[in-house]
């Protein structure tokens, strides 16, 4: 029971997000021009009319449907990694790029990522690690000519 | 003419180029997110100095392959490679699934090949036709097309229609973000800078696709393939080709997807998909590893990318944003895209046409030749392969414009992406509603100015009225047939 509870909030959730999104432009359609508002105003009524109609139709409609393929099929996979927890260390990613830099994050979390996921293969994981983050880092910085992030560190020991 | 356009062609210097645009293209569609549109940009750059008809067979190569290669991701990892390959994952994932990635990639290497040729041959010989037709649309027609596209994915999503319907409202809002197109004034911006430039597609088509899909991998643990097997590439030649209808059906969408302005890529593949599930006598098969759910999209796909081309060359409108980049390399060689470029350029228009055919060979070639090495991503661990993406989403986010903040964005919309994946909300349509706000949102304008701001011009106009009631039965049918077969609506 737990877990369906969990599974319908996060739905809820979802929901939240995405209707409030859409009553956000609503309101803020009042702010503009009659020409910039339009539009926008009639995409967003129309949006939560769609959402309203979709609940409606869910709560009343189809009751016994309430538990969808996927919904049963999340509750029996088994969760190497929960879904929180990776997204988690995406986050984290992020943050230690912004921190330590492009490479010398991606190498951390090239081979840390895999080891949360309980693989252990260790010489793989280096190989893995260096090769990819080197050739990814040449890549992008020597044919694309994309500047990587540096990292606030990095800039900071410069000076 | 044609002679000498393909004599020229075949040089040994526009063949290196063609290789080189060829490897390029299929190396950048194979990155998650990475599309087309990314791919040609970076390539102009390289062609100054070159000759007029070297620079396109370049840039061309580049486009083919870059397209092709986007399926990669999209059957190996659920993750589109760009915009174009949103409805190969539909199928063609299911069959990587099932052990079948390598007669998926046969599927996808041919489907592509042909889409390519039915491309190329409707680009030399029935463009003029199909102009005429597209000229005659005008913005409440392009509106109502628009919408139609939008309404045929919610309709494609599995019994989700409201649902969907609600998704591409939202993508539109999004779309919406940013410089209003008719008075460029800043909307819904709520205070912040980065905003005025509006929602980054690629970003946050990474997040929705591929961020959501690391979660989900997270969640699965060992690798994508459940059958340790990734069968044959010719045995995917052999299924392409047992589907002629299919293989006309999508072609037909494809080049006319393609030779409406803006209206392309995004929406040819989605389309043909849903055609070709309609006219299916097994709809319920698609979306669990049918051969033709990942047929009809790529030809559809390759088939517009040539068919983008027609008013690029014969109008000088360019069919998509990346054919906007082609027209910018006509320009920027000297050459006068319209009429004039066919009557006082010599062979040039023929070598260029030869070279796009060429292109097609090059990347089919290529891509047999690394078609099953790349089929052996799915018996990666996931432990591995969910790094990876991460890294490439990530850098793929941050390498279009520079901006951390268009990271966040992915970050933000993986987290919705995987809560839609979960709930089964078709997050394509959101997608779709993004790509096609600023289309829907002028043409509507335009169509009220026609009007005198009156919407009665949506419905006076004969294509226009055809078009919208074709759309209203469209998504009436599903619940209709329910109550003619004396069936309950079971959801929505």
């Amino acid at each position: 029971m737990g877990g369906r509870k969990r599974i319908a909030a996060l739905e809820g959730f979802l929901l939240l997000v995405l209707g409030s999104f859409a009553l956000a432009f609503f309101v803020e359609t009042r702010e503009l021009g009659q020409t910039a508002a339009l539009f926008p105003r009639l995409v967003a009524l129309a949006s939560l009319a769609a959402l309203a109609l979709a609940l409606g139709f869910q709560f009343f409609g189809a009751a016994k449907a309430r538990q969808t393929p996927a919904e049963t099929a999340a509750l029996e996979t088994l969760d190497v990694v929960s879904w929180p927890l990776a997204l988690a260390v995406q986050v984290g990613y992020v943050a230690l790029i912004a921190l330590l830099g492009f490479s010398l994050a991606s190498l951390l979390y090239l081979i840390g990522a895999p080891l949360q996921m309980r693989y252990r293969r260790w010489g793989v994981l280096i190989a893995y690690g260096f090769l990819l983050t080197a050739a990814v880092a040449i890549a992008f910085t020597v044919l694309f000519h994309v500047r990587l992030p540096e990292g606030l560190l990095w800039s900071y020991l410069k000076g | 003419m044609w002679l000498e356009g393909f004599m020229i062609a075949l040089q040994p210097v526009n063949l290196f180029y063609l290789v080189v645009g060829t490897a390029f293209g299929l190396v950048i569609g194979a990155l998650p997110g990475l599309g087309p549109m990314f791919a040609v940009a970076l390539t102009l750059p390289l062609t100054f100095g070159m000759d007029p008809a070297s620079a396109i067979i370049l840039l061309a190569a580049v486009h083919a392959a870059t397209a092709y290669g986007d399926s990669f991701a999209s059957i190996l990892i659920n993750t589109p490679g760009g915009v174009g390959s949103v409805a190969s994952c539909w199928d063609g994932y299911p069959m990587a699934q099932k052990g079948q990635a390598g007669v998926a990639m046969g599927i996808s290497a041919l489907g592509s090949f042909m889409g390519g040729i039915i491309g190329w041959i409707s680009l030399v010989a029935i463009s003029p036709l199909l102009i005429l037709v597209a000229l005659r649309m005008g913005p409440p027609e392009y509106f109502m097309v628009a919408l139609m596209a939008l309404s045929l994915l919610a309709l494609a999503s599995h019994g989700q229609v409201l649902k969907g319907l609600f998704l591409g409202g939202i993508g539109l809002l999004l779309s919406f973000i940013g410089r209003d197109p008719i008075t460029a004034e800043a909307r819904f911006t709520f205070g912040y800078l980065y905003l005025e430039d509006g929602v980054p597609l690629a970003p946050t088509v990474l997040g929705l696709f591929a961020l959501s899909q690391v979660l989900v991998l997270s969640e699965q643990g060992g690798s994508i393939a459940q059958i340790r097997t990734v069968g044959r590439v010719w045995e995917g030649f052999k299924t392409a080709l047992r589907f002629p209808g299919t293989i006309a059906r999508a072609g037909i969408v494809g080049i006319f997807m393609g030779i409406l302005p803006a209206l392309g890529l995004s929406s040819a593949n989605i389309v043909a998909y849903f055609a070709e599930k309609k006219a299916s006598k097994h709809p319920e098969k698609f979306g669990q590893g049918e051969p033709r759910g990942l047929l009809a999209p790529e030809i559809a796909k390759n088939a517009c990318i040539v068919g983008d081309l027609i008013p690029t060359f014969t109008l000088g409108i360019p069919g998509s944003s990346v054919t906007a980049i082609f027209l910018a390399a006509m320009i920027m060689h000297g050459l006068q895209p319209g009429v004039q470029f066919f009557e006082r350029s010599g062979a040039l228009p023929y070598t260029v046409f030869a070279g796009i055919l060429l292109a097609q060979f090059s990347f089919f070639l290529m891509g047999l030749l690394l078609a099953r090495h790349f089929a052996k991503a799915v018996l990666i661990p996931n432990a591995l392969l969910v790094p990876l993406i991460v890294m490439l989403s990530v850098v793929g986010s941050f390498a279009m414009r520079g901006f951390v903040e268009d990271v966040i964005v992915t970050v933000v919309f993986g987290f919705l992406g995987y809560l839609m994946t979960r709930y089964r909300y078709p997050g394509a349509c959101m997608v779709l509603g993004l790509v096609l706000g600023d289309l829907v949102e002028a043409n509507f304008h335009r169509s009220l100015l026609i009007g005198q701001g009156s919407y009665g011009i949506f419905f006076s106009r004969p294509f226009a009225l055809a078009i919208l009631l074709l759309t209203v039965i469209l998504l009436a049918w599903p619940y209709l047939r329910r109550l003619f077969a004396g069936r309950p609506l079971a959801r929505e």
